[in-house]
């Protein structure tokens, strides 16, 4: 069995993967945001991600470690690596300590801090290029600032789990918690970049429908994302 | 790397501190996660990313090393304590000693 789903967030991904293993599907393959599962038992698998112990391949040293600790590489994709171990031995948790989580949540901070910043390069670019009059270029950048919306609400997440984890270790008292971007922008910018790209084959009235409606997302996103309570 | 312990390695974390003293003879990946649960009965099992970042950062303040690769047909990996992590964990073990003797206070008044 396939499916194609895009995630950005580790930790959801895993509950994902470990709720498809309950199901009685185990995830063996990953290619592009396409999973590839294969029949298990029930719960017989559970996953963990982990990352920054490679770009698409892992040092020997690390593959030597966890087949040691009976645990599988499933897939290193990127810096990401999709670890694997029988439920049988045990609840499979990678990180034990707060200290260690800290560090792998700095990674992850890190990496979607550098994607962004590669994403907005990319937004200015297009929009530079929309400008030369290029036609493309303007839902390229629609899309590409969606991307860095949903990015910068990686980052917010990611932050906000940090405080969290130094709090309990008792480095800060006080934490500060940021606040993210409302999905519907995000879905207001691709509506709008989909629009754009589809005008020669979209009949106008409905061309029309589909601006006011991404307008609409993205209003209804800002005033959405302006009353979040921290 | 120089001998002297610097303010800022200690406290060891309670990881830290176990993985170093389950190397005071040598010791493997999975040897260690063992003994610990044992020594804690039961409360301290390490996660296996936590103690493989931890032996990673030890190798590399040169708290501990490699004691020995593929003996035999496995090739589990030993690591044991050098003699600069045992001076770290001597250090330790005296700030905890203070701690214990300081703790005797709350039953005196």
């Amino acid at each position: 069995m396939k499916k194609f789903v895009m995630f950005y967030d580790k930790d959801k991904e895993v509950e994902w993967l470990n709720r498809m293993a309950q199901d009685g599907y185990a995830m063996t393959d990953f290619f592009a945001g396409l999973y590839t599962f294969e029949p298990c038992e029930k719960g017989e698998w559970q996953y963990q991600i982990d990352i920054g112990n490679g770009f698409f391949k892992v040092k020997k040293e690390y593959a030597d470690f966890m087949e040691e600790m009976g645990i599988e590489i499933v897939k290193c994709w990127g810096p990401w690596v999709v670890l694997r171990r029988k439920a049988s031995e045990g609840d499979f948790e990678l990180f034990s300590d707060v200290d260690s989580r800290i560090a792998q949540y700095k990674k992850i901070l890190i990496l979607f801090k550098v994607v962004t910043a590669v994403e907005l390069l990319c937004l200015i670019y297009e929009v530079y290029a929309g400008f030369e009059g290029v036609r493309i270029a303007w839902p390229c950048a629609l899309a590409a600032a969606a991307f860095a919306v949903v990015f910068f609400n990686i980052i917010i997440k990611t932050k906000n789990i940090l405080a969290e984890l130094r709090e309990r270790k008792g480095e800060v008292t006080d934490i500060k918690r940021s606040k993210n971007i409302s999905p519907a922008i995000t879905a207001g910018l691709l509506l709008n970049s989909a629009n754009l790209l589809a005008a020669d084959y979209i009949p106008f009235p409905f061309r029309v429908v589909l601006l006011v409606a991404a307008l609409g997302l993205l209003i209804y996103g800002a005033m959405e994302t302006a009353m979040r309570k921290k | 790397m120089n001998n002297t312990i610097a303010g800022k390695d200690l406290p060891l974390t309670e990881a830290v501190f176990y993985i170093m003293l389950a190397l005071r003879h040598p010791n493997h990946g999975y040897g260690i996660i063992q003994e610990v649960e044992e020594m804690t009965g039961g409360r301290v099992t390490l996660g296996a990313g936590t103690l493989y970042g931890a032996i990673q950062t030890l190798e590399k303040k040169d708290w501990i090393s490699v004691y020995s690769e593929e003996a035999g047909s496995r090739k589990k990996k030993e690591y044991l304590i050098t003699d600069q992590g045992r001076e770290v964990f001597r250090a330790e073990r005296e700030r905890i000693s203070e701690l214990a003797r300081n703790a005797e206070k709350m039953d005196e008044a």
